[in-house]
């Protein structure tokens, strides 16, 4: 008959196999430590090697994240067949609506050019756009950030934003040749200088790892509302002015929350944006938000066209 | 007999299978699962594949591996660098203590076993992101993502147990 043992220190690093194993297991552990500690400092060697490492795995986990892609594009490509009919008449009515706001914006960019050439305003500068896939996402609860496959090569810098159809995803905050992680707007690192649109009040959009965010430093006083959009602010010369980051939902004793206006359920490209920014830059007065959410609409429809953008900066 | 060259290619192929495995199960836990939640639903594959190498063929699995497959998988999924490896690592060793009392029992008991590390695991993982975050990470990512990884451990040592019978083979 088998006698179990008593559970002592001897008896759990006993199958560790003697006091070689014993002791490299103790120095692995407290190498990890360490390693955790100086990486938290930012040293160049560590992040220079980390770089490296997520090039190399940056095409596997190109090739790996298609298949994914391809099976959640069948499950969406069912679901819409069950709801064309509802799809169809959602469509129709937006478009009636869209077919007005295209009148209203005809209009306005005229006289938009009209006004321009009168005051002889110096348009913002021209963004180049890189567009990518999201090949790796992660930190789970921990981190969130994603990876994606435009690097160094394709010219993406650290700082530079990252957007989807409906608004910011985040900002560049590591790069290699072939890969960079963008940092998303709910992370804890993340603190964005945003405006509430409508009031053009200042604050600050940071994420705590949850799903929504929060407002932060805004000042006293300040005009705010359930249902309002935040736009970046352009602030502190990192992200253009204007994109859109969110909508308030929640306004309690604990603070602001933000909805963001990106789904990230199907996130799967990016645009990142590059305006050239090296340094404090302002909105101009009375310019409107380029990837502002349409006034009057409930839904986060795509709304951002390059092609709009391109000849309103011509 | 003394083995032949041909032999002991083989058993040194064949012992690299768990380190492989494992290498594959961090690139799996990367890619993007498409699953509504985002972030918060990719379960700690790594994890699973930890625990069950490490129970039923530590020999094939030295601790040096589990500490360079920790930093590969905060490199890749974008934690902390060493955070993963120094959660793998105490998962290792526990998971070493304890794995005489689960082979060769059902596999209810192993499961059981599986959930208190893992929880155990995540609890260490919030504990230190919290500390370099300078702020407690908010729980509820944190209970999905054990809930998750939990429900993902039959099939996944479904599939190890597969490989296993390869090396046995």
């Amino acid at each position: 008959m088998s006698q179990r043992r008593p559970i002592s220190f001897t008896g759990m690093v006993q199958p560790l196999g003697g006091l070689w194993h014993r002791f490299a297991f103790v120095l692995l552990l407290f190498i990890a430590f360490t390693v955790m500690l100086v990486g938290k400092a930012d040293i160049l060697i560590v992040n220079r090697l980390k770089v490296e490492i997520a090039d190399t795995a940056a095409p596997i986990l190109e090739v790996l994240s298609k298949p994914t892609q391809s099976i959640n594009h069948a499950i969406l490509a069912t679901r819409e067949w069950r709801d064309l009919k509802a799809m169809n008449l959602r469509l129709q009515e937006e478009n009636a609506r869209l077919q007005r706001w295209r009148g209203v914006a005809l209009e306005l960019e005229a006289e938009n050019l009209a006004l321009r050439a009168l005051t002889q305003f110096q348009p913002a500068p021209r963004a180049n756009f890189i567009s990518s896939r999201v090949i790796a996402d992660g930190g789970g609860p921990f981190v969130h950030s994603v990876m994606i496959n435009a690097g160094k090569k394709a010219g993406v810098r650290r700082g530079l934003a990252a957007v989807s159809s409906s608004g910011l995803v985040g900002t560049v905050v590591n790069f290699g040749d072939r890969h960079s992680r963008v940092l998303l707007i709910t992370d804890l690192n993340s603190q964005i200088p945003a405006v509430v649109e409508r009031s053009r009040a200042p604050a600050v959009v940071a994420g705590d790892n949850s799903p929504q965010l929060k407002l932060l430093f805004l000042p006293q006083n300040a005009n705010v509302q359930t249902g309002d959009r935040i736009v970046t602010s352009g602030h502190g010369g990192v992200l253009p002015a204007g994109i859109a980051i969110g909508t308030v939902t929640a306004i309690t004793k604990s603070g602001i929350r933000i909805t963001p206006a990106v789904d990230w359920d199907s996130l799967e490209y990016v645009r990142i944006l590059d305006y050239q920014l090296d340094g404090v830059v302002a909105a101009a007065p009375g310019e409107r938000p380029i990837f502002s959410i349409p006034r009057g609409s409930g839904e986060t429809q795509p709304f951002w066209l390059p092609k709009a953008l391109s000849e309103r900066q011509q | 007999m003394r083995p032949t060259l041909a032999n002991r290619l083989d058993t040194w192929s064949r012992s690299l299978i768990p380190s492989l495995s494992l290498i594959a199960l961090v690139l799996l836990s990367a890619i993007p699962s498409g699953l509504p939640g985002f972030t918060a639903t990719n379960p700690s594959y790594a994890l699973i594949g930890i625990f069950y190498w490490t129970t039923f063929r530590s020999d094939l699995l030295p601790a040096s591996m589990v500490f360079l497959i920790g930093l590969l998988q905060d490199i890749l999924v974008g934690t902390p660098i060493g955070l993963s490896a120094v959660v793998l690592l105490a998962v290792y060793g526990v998971t070493l203590s304890q794995r005489r009392a689960m082979i060769g029992r059902p596999f209810y008991l192993l499961w059981l076993g599986f959930i208190a590390i893992a929880a155990g695991a995540i609890a260490l993982a919030w504990l230190l992101a919290s500390i370099l975050a300078t702020q407690p990470i908010p729980l509820i990512g944190i209970a999905m993502q054990l809930l998750i990884t939990i429900a993902a451990f039959p099939f996944l040592v479904w599939l190890l147990v597969r490989i296993h019978r390869y090396i046995v083979t």
